[in-house]
């Protein structure tokens, strides 16, 4: 994207010259509240979230955090489901214990009330599981590296919009280190034979010879709206001025930011 | 009207093959007592042909206009008729013909600015009457206005003059892209010499390809398209090349600011040929280059665009002319880095090569000839090609550590077949039929890297056919009412799939009174062509694609109603037009798609593929334009303005809702006039004015995380997100500024030497190039953020001298 702009930008800095426009009647943002708040059938008894407010873009500085949000009664309804979440001040998140665990098919419901912020809400259908999957795995160590290649393969129902995922992490000493997949999102968008394949390949690194990582794959069947935001995601470049602008999916209604369910199987690699 | 043209297009197809019978069977033969008058206008003292000169009878019984070759031909009844010949900027000529058989008259007109005299001339100037064409939205620009009109750093330029016609928009400041209609830069068809030219833009768009010099003409049609015209929605730029004096060698020198240009042209082979060569040249990078080096250490960069047009012709006899023409013209940016080093005690040199490219090759062989004196053909070999290439190479101590070469392109091949038949008086018929056969190269990537091993050799490829079968009737149904009707068949096959499409055309011109008409028009269009732009710059990585099974072709309906008036004392003409226009199946990427995106698979390394990341929607434009012009006279010039409102709706863009196109522009005027205060002094000046540009603006910034899967929160990506406003909903400052120039000839000893200064953007108007958002004080990280504005262009003087060669 560089190389291709340099020419213009040499014209621009030639040629041009900036100008402040303060007698231009821009459009007044509203500070709306931010959750991202993801949880799956792997997670049980306590879920954790942090709630902060957006900052307008004009007539305000952007240095700094973001501003937490402290004083919302959330609930999460639906299947077993109806607990609050509590906030904790030393972690800045909210808080929730519980035993209950999501189904599939069953819609949850986000619900969060601020005083200054409005009412925001969220619905999300639990996706149901991954059966009959098939997944190969190849690795190759060079030096430090790692490198992990796999295919992953899954009876498309051909009723259904399916959306998958694909992470990774390694496990050292108690501590889970996340690692980088290429390949990550997949749908069943461009199905061939019944199935949904998908090539990844993912990454770990040992620091010292004999130190192995445990290293772990998680497969997940995620929803629609989590597709979209993962693709988004991956593709976005706010910086670049000349492109068009990429807004990133949205699903808490009276806010900003995500709410997502995915049915998952932890699979560790041997 | 999606349904009404579903439906017009089944009764099209099942009837196509009736419908060309019909047309035919419709034409009488021409009655025993009337004779064909047949031949060509050329230039007095050139000889070169004449397109669209008007030829009538002084009492108006019959008509017709010279066809792209300078042919033409008239019925007449036994006897004797005045016959006028009419064109812009040339002195009319009346001719009295007695007439008992067919007859073939040549005739020469002399141009207004001629010091020729000695040719015999009948009539007076006469403006052509915008009353009397059954096209409408159709503007033909003279190549003088085109020479006359200041421009920016005196370049002058086909494409920034159209732009200063009402229905035609620029893009950002200073950018030869057009936007008629609500359409996009990729939906004009430009054509040099009958092949298309795909990137018609010189440095970013800042000129273009055209600088006038070698052109003979300019026509751009925005709607009521006649059925010859097919492949793309919104407008035909249509130009022809000069064929070069058969008289006598003349040449013409110019040195500008940032390019020098030269013309020869002249006759060969005793008169019956003749030839003209034109070339422009920029040199800011020679001019530049002792700079750059003093500040990089020795190492050079630069950038240069150059152009070349050539054309022969040759005529075997009266029946019988050749043409050979091309263009072939390049933009190169490149950088030459190397640096020096000791390491472990051995001299280690480093070098860093980069190259970026691209560029236009066209090539058109054509065989006119006469069957008789009703019937022309023009058979064409059309090859046209563009390209975009970047390389670079890294090398240290001799061996090439890095490779890397991008390119993209699309490369044509086309026979085309041509008649215009003289069918009687009441039927001009034009009938004929194109194969392109297209070969897209979206993308070739080759890299290299010893470090890594890396080894990539890619290409992906296209091939496509591209057809056009059609017939058109200029129909006389009485002495009020015209008719241009005619039906276009458009096929494509592309892989494995093949589309058919007919494309009905009509139009119609009601005569109220001998100077003014009321006009009307129905066009269908469909576009097999797709260029993917990541941006609205015009860059020239953006890409040509094909239709395919999932990337339907685009198409469009346009109807357009309106006044043609004609002020004959004053010169004047006045046109209003109404139009509306739907657009199905335009492209765009997705948001936050982009065309380099690369991922894995069974195969290796394989670029994520184009239809991937795009999305098809639908468009609407509609408006108003007014156009009051002079063609001649000491004051010549126009005044547009478009009143316009053009969206887009995607369901994948901005929530499926509907927004406005980027280049959506309520208002748009513009004032152009040339003033020829002597023989020797010219003044000129331009006023343009339009609404801003919509654009999308951040207006918020919040914390966003990758959401994985476990609700480990400790173990998220966060970052910055942004919130736009929905889709170009926030508009610009608008745009207005005016240029002004003046000519200074003098006749010299071998010629006529023209001096020209010039003032682009005279009032130094600080327009919008692009918005940003950043601190209010530099270098404060605490500052608020402000809304600023990039402007390009101050107030630009240039001059520059030319010399013209008798």
């Amino acid at each position: 994207m560089m190389r291709k702009n340099v020419i213009l930008v040499c014209v621009i800095a030639l040629f041009g010259c900036q100008t402040v426009l303060d007698d231009v009647a821009v459009p007044q943002a509203e500070v709306k509240a931010v959750v991202f708040f993801s949880a799956s059938n792997l997670d049980t008894t306590e879920f954790t979230f942090d709630l902060t407010k957006s900052k307008p873009v004009l007539n305000s500085s952007q240095s700094g955090n973001y501003e937490p949000l402290e004083d919302a009664q959330i609930t999460l309804t639906g299947g077993g489901f109806d607990a609050n979440f509590f906030y904790d001040s030393n972690s800045e998140n909210y808080l929730m214990f519980t035993g209950s665990r999501f189904e599939p098919g069953i819609d949850y419901i986000l619900s969060i009330k601020t005083p200054q912020n409005g009412a925001l809400s969220s619905t999300v259908n639990m996706p149901y599981p991954i059966e009959n999957y098939t997944l190969e795995i190849d690795s190759v160590v060079q030096d430090f590296q790692i490198e992990y290649t796999g295919r992953l393969s899954i009876p498309d129902n051909p009723n259904l919009e399916e959306y998958y995922r694909i992470e990774a992490f390694s496990r050292y000493n108690g501590v889970d280190s996340r690692m980088y997949v290429d390949g990550e999102y997949f749908s069943d968008e461009n199905t061939s034979n019944g199935d949904v394949n998908n090539r990844f390949t993912t990454y770990s690194y040992e620091y010292k010879e004999g130190y192995r990582h445990e290293v772990y794959i998680i497969i997940s069947s995620i929803t629609k709206e989590h597709y979209n935001y993962g693709k988004a995601l991956e593709n976005y470049d706010p910086e670049n001025p000349f492109s068009e602008p990429s807004p990133l999916p949205n699903n808490i209604e009276g806010g900003l930011g995500l709410f997502t369910l995915s049915n998952s199987k932890l699979i560790q690699i041997r | 009207m999606q349904v009404g043209y579903v439906k017009i297009k089944k009764l099209v197809m099942k009837n196509f093959s009736l419908l060309i019978l019909v047309v035919f069977a419709a034409f009488p033969s021409s009655a025993q007592d009337t004779y064909t008058l047949s031949g060509y206008v050329k230039e007095a003292g050139s000889k070169e042909l004449l397109l669209g000169v008007t030829i009538y009878t002084e009492d108006k019984s019959s008509g017709t206009v010279s066809n792209n070759f300078g042919y033409y031909a008239l019925q007449l009844p036994e006897g004797t008729h005045s016959i006028v010949y009419n064109f812009i900027g040339y002195r009319s000529v009346i001719k009295e013909i007695n007439i008992a058989a067919d007859k073939v008259l040549n005739v020469d007109l002399v141009s207004t600015n001629s010091a020729i005299d000695e040719v015999v001339v009948k009539g007076s100037k006469t403006q052509k009457k915008v009353s009397e064409d059954v096209q409408m939205s159709t503007i033909e620009i003279p190549i003088k206005t085109i020479k006359d009109i200041p421009a920016l750093l005196g370049e002058k330029d086909v494409l920034k003059v159209l732009q200063l016609m009402p229905g035609v928009q620029s893009g950002s400041e200073g950018q030869s892209g057009l936007y008629v209609r609500g359409g996009g830069p990729d939906q004009n068809l430009i054509i040099l010499d009958g092949a298309t030219v795909y990137n018609a833009q010189h440095l970013f768009g800042f000129f273009s390809l055209f600088n006038g010099d070698a052109l003979r003409s300019v026509e751009l049609i925005k709607g009521g398209f006649p059925a010859r015209y097919g492949g793309r929605l919104s407008s035909v730029i249509d130009m022809n090349m000069k064929d070069g004096n058969k008289e006598k060698i003349t040449g013409e020198l110019g040195i500008g600011i940032i390019s020098s240009k030269g013309l020869i042209e002249g006759p060969f082979a005793k008169g019956k040929g003749s030839f003209i060569v034109s070339g422009r040249r920029t040199y800011i990078d020679a001019l530049t280059q002792p700079v750059i080096r003093a500040f990089n250490n020795g190492n050079s960069a630069g950038y240069y665009f150059y152009d070349l047009n050539a054309k022969a012709n040759y005529e075997i006899n009266d029946r019988n002319r050749v043409y050979l023409s091309g263009y072939f013209g390049r933009d190169k940016f490149y950088l030459k880095e190397k640096y020096e080093d000791n390491f472990d005690g051995q001299d280690e040199s480093y070098t860093n090569e980069v190259d970026f490219g691209w560029g236009n090759a066209t090539g058109t062989a054509r065989w006119n000839h006469l069957f008789g004196p009703k019937l022309f053909s023009n058979t064409s070999l059309i090859y046209s090609f563009y390209e975009l290439a970047i390389s670079a190479e890294e090398k240290s101590t001799g061996n090439s550590d890095f490779t890397l070469g991008y390119g993209s392109g699309i490369q044509d091949y086309t026979l085309k077949q041509d008649f215009d038949w003289y069918a009687n008086n009441k039927h001009k018929v034009k009938f004929g039929l194109q194969v392109t056969h297209h070969t897209f190269t979206p993308d070739a990537l080759v890299v290299k890297d010893a470090s890594f091993g890396l080894d990539i050799d890619r290409k992906t490829q296209y091939r496509s056919i591209e057809t056009g079968l059609y017939i058109e009737d200029e129909w006389k149904i009485t002495n009020r009412l015209k008719s241009l009707y005619g039906v276009r068949l458009s096929t494509f096959t592309s892989e494995s799939k093949t589309y058919v499409n007919p494309e009905p055309r009509v139009a119609f011109a009601y005569s109220l009174k001998s100077d003014l008409a009321l006009k009307a028009s129905f066009a269908t269009m469909n576009q097999y062509v797709h260029l993917l732009s990541t941006s609205g710059v015009g860059l020239p990585t953006d890409l040509w694609v094909p239709a395919t099974e999932r990337v339907k072709p685009q198409n469009s309906q346009q109807i357009a109603a309106g006044i043609a008036k004609d002020f004959d004392k004053q010169n004047f003409s006045l046109t209003v037009e109404g139009y509306y226009k739907t657009m199905n199946n335009i492209i765009g990427y997705k948001e936050g798609a982009s065309f380099l995106a690369i991922q894995e698979s069974d195969e290796g390394l394989e670029s994520i593929s184009w239809e991937d990341n795009i999305t098809a929607g639908k468009g609407t434009s509609y408006g108003a334009e007014v156009l009051l012009q002079r063609k001649q006279g000491r004051l010549t010039g126009w005044a547009g303005y478009t009143l316009s409102w053009t969206t887009q709706q995607f369901d994948e863009l901005n929530n499926g809702k509907e927004f406005f196109a980027r280049y959506d522009r309520r208002h748009d005027i513009s004032v152009v006039g040339v003033y020829e205060i002597n023989k020797n002094v010219t003044l000129s000046a331009t006023w343009v004015y339009g609404t801003g540009n919509a654009i999308t603006l951040p207006i918020s910034t919040y914390q966003i995380s990758d959401v994985p899967t476990l609700n480990d929160q400790y173990n998220r990506y966060w970052s910055n997100g942004t919130e736009y406003t929905e889709r170009n909903d926030f508009r610009m400052r608008a745009y207005h500024r005016a240029d002004i120039g003046v000519q200074v000839s003098k006749e010299k000893k071998r010629g006529v030497r023209t001096w020209e200064f010039s003032a682009y953007n005279f009032y130094n108007r600080k327009n919008p190039f692009y918005y940003f958002i950043g601190p209010e004080e530099q270098f404060n990280p605490d500052s608020k953020q402000v809304l600023k504005q990039v402007s390009l262009f101050p107030v630009l003087p240039s001059v520059s001298w030319s010399y013209k060669f008798n």
